[in-house]
């Protein structure tokens, strides 16, 4: 059942990120847009709460969150290994 | 500078492999006319644009769109995969 939480997770992240992205797009030629910016600042947000839930429980997305008691960053699956491990 | 993210852009969970399939989408990711070589173009313009928002859609579009190309196709290579091909992609039409 620990997977099911782990996928939760995760796919919450990539929508958020997939979602700032897209705003960012938009805003690199509409700068001045306040939707658009209050649609992204909420995104990146809830994007970095579910990234600091996810690293706190299965380890960094990124090296820089990496470390800690042993080099956690090559431990674990990589994205295209799937569930291969 | 950027980082790499231990993540895919969105999920990916292969059930049927098809390689004809993935056949197509290796050949949009190099050559000429791939992927990877946009990217570079794009990377490689930004610096003598005369216009922010201009090195801003460059930057954007050439890391975070094609790399998660490479990180998609690169992944279901192996994987022989049958799910929407990056070209489908909004992000994507802006290359073409």
């Amino acid at each position: 059942m620990n997977d099911n939480r782990k996928e939760t997770l995760m796919r919450k992240i990539q929508m958020y990120a997939f979602t700032a992205h897209e705003c960012a797009l938009y805003l690199d030629c509409h700068p001045n847009n306040k939707q658009a910016l209050s649609r992204y600042s909420k995104a990146i947000k809830a994007k970095n709460e579910a990234v600091a839930q996810y690293e706190g429980l299965y380890g960094p997305i990124t090296v820089q969150s990496a470390g800690g008691n042993d080099w956690n960053w090559v431990k674990g699956a990589w994205p295209w290994q799937n569930k291969e491990d | 500078m950027w980082s790499y993210e231990k993540k895919l852009q969105y999920p990916v969970n292969i059930k049927n492999p098809n390689p004809k399939l993935a056949k197509l989408i290796i050949t949009q990711f190099g050559g000429p006319d791939g992927e990877l070589g946009a990217a570079m173009r794009y990377l490689s313009q930004r610096y003598t644009m005369p216009y922010n928002e201009a090195i801003g859609i460059l930057t954007d579009v050439g890391i975070e769109d094609n790399y998660c190309a490479l990180c998609e196709v690169a992944k279901d290579l192996p994987l022989l995969p049958l799910h929407t091909p990056p070209l489908d992609k909004p992000s994507t039409a802006v290359f073409r």
